[in-house]
């Protein structure tokens, strides 16, 4: 194999692995946002600057998406 | 009063919101003379005084714009968060504007990434305390329904239309700007982005549905920016547009799309949910027939000057629109009703509700 056909089979792997670890960063801090959020409303509900109601149905909506974000494939 | 508003998203976007903030900041200005308004980019958090002149036209002078670090040098008395992004902490009392909870009720239609986005600036809004104001009672409604929020929270107050949405335009000036956009002959037009929520494939079901005199003598126009979900949509506009039933823009604006909504025969909008429905409104407002979902915030906006169809049900778009463009006189009677009932949505009539919740929002934070 010419040394031209490896530095082009090295350039596609190393894209690969940079998009693949883009996407995982983008997950993290998509979890990670919404863990941040999820303990601000829990301290707003504990603190009384928030409804208990309206608390409980936001921690369900951000709960629910930090779980699709962490089971998320490939994205 | 001094009235802080980030108007990042009328620089950076071109959907609804960028529209709303847009109106926003001109019906202010111009309706608001007594109280100074200072404009921020939240999401760049410079400051481009040139940049917001060439999007939002001439500011006067009560208009000041101001860097995201100098924000509590502004002093601002209030703050104004029209595009789901917080102002950053030690900012006064916010008013954050609720456009619509469709990441909730149609999580389908939004990207995973818009659907985090949207919830964790809405999380922040209620957990700092921010009035909210609602666009619609429709989007207040929903606000209660999957937020547990009380009705009294939100605030309903709607956009502003721009004002040169009217029914008298200039004949040659519209007549120009079709010629420009490569329009000959009556059309209807559709306006919205590509994204599933806004219904446009069952749209283009229902038009390939109507009656081929109807099809043959009117032009499907729709102005669609990119969105999002996009599907086999494109494709089949772009085949669609080579046959020569459909013709496609992007990024019509102001005076031109004007003109498309005045000389349009009608304007169909099969939603399939809303937090508002600007095209409605713009259209209703430039005396054009609509026709539009049954659902939603649409029946609000309409106000009875629409058609009401079914939007998951193409055979019932399809009758809505052919009704329209074989009944002269409903098409007469929607003309007339139009402009009279959009007059709600001018700044006239918001300016003066908007600074009544900035009002109660200073009291709120006096407390």
């Amino acid at each position: 194999m010419s040394v031209g056909w490896l530095l082009l089979v090295l350039v596609a792997a190393v894209g690969l692995a940079a998009v693949f670890a883009r996407k995982i960063l983008r997950r993290l801090r998509r979890v990670r946002r919404l863990e941040n959020s999820e303990a601000s409303v829990a301290k707003a509900v504990a603190d009384g600057r928030l409804p208990r109601a309206t608390g409980e149905a936001l921690l369900q909506h951000l709960e629910g998406l930090r779980r699709e974000c962490s089971e998320e494939k490939g994205s | 009063m001094r009235i802080g508003i980030d108007a990042g998203r009328a620089l950076h976007g071109f959907g609804g919101v960028a529209t709303y903030t847009r109106q926003l900041v001109n019906g202010l200005a111009r309706h608001a003379p007594r109280h100074e308004i200072v404009i921020f980019d939240l999401d760049r958090g410079i400051h481009r005084r040139e940049a917001f002149e060439r999007v939002l036209g001439v500011l006067p002078s009560s208009v000041q714009s101001a860097k995201v670090s100098s924000f509590e040098l502004a002093g601002v008395d209030v703050f104004h968060a029209p595009g789901f992004v917080m102002p950053p902490p030690g900012a006064p009392h916010s008013v954050f504007t609720l456009h619509d909870l469709t990441v909730l009720s149609h999580p389908d239609c939004h990207t995973l990434d818009n659907r985090v986005r949207t919830m964790v600036s809405i999380a922040e809004a209620l957990t700092r305390g921010a009035t909210l104001i609602g666009v619609s009672r429709a989007t207040r409604a929903e606000a209660v329904r999957l937020l547990s929020l009380s009705g009294e929270t939100v605030e309903v107050v709607p956009p502003i239309l721009d004002p040169r949405f009217t029914p008298g335009g200039n004949d040659e000036l519209d007549g120009a700007a079709l010629e420009r956009l490569g329009i000959d002959g009556p059309f209807c037009l559709a306006v919205g982005s590509l994204e599933p929520r806004k219904n446009l494939a069952r749209l283009l079901d229902a038009w390939q549905m109507l009656p081929e005199e109807l099809r043959d003598d009117h032009l499907l126009v729709v102005v669609a920016s990119a969105g999002w979900l996009r599907g086999g949509l494109r494709g089949r506009l772009r085949d669609l547009e080579r046959e020569g039933s459909v013709h496609m823009l992007t990024r019509v604006a102001g005076l031109d799309l004007a003109a498309l909504y005045r000389r349009a025969r009608l304007v169909v909008f099969p939603s399939l949910a809303e937090g508002f429905g600007l095209p409605v409104a713009e259209a209703m407002a430039c005396g054009a027939p609509v026709v539009t979902s049954d659902l939603s915030s649409m029946p609000e906006v309409a106000a009875g000057a629409a058609v009401l169809v079914d939007p998951e049900d193409a055979d019932a778009i399809a009758n809505g629109v052919r009704r329209v463009l074989e009944q002269t006189e409903l098409r007469r009677d929607l003309r007339e009703h139009g402009p009279e009932l959009a007059q709600r949505f001018s700044a006239e009539a918001v300016v003066p509700r908007l600074l009544e919740v900035y009002q109660r929002a200073v009291q709120r934070s006096n407390v």
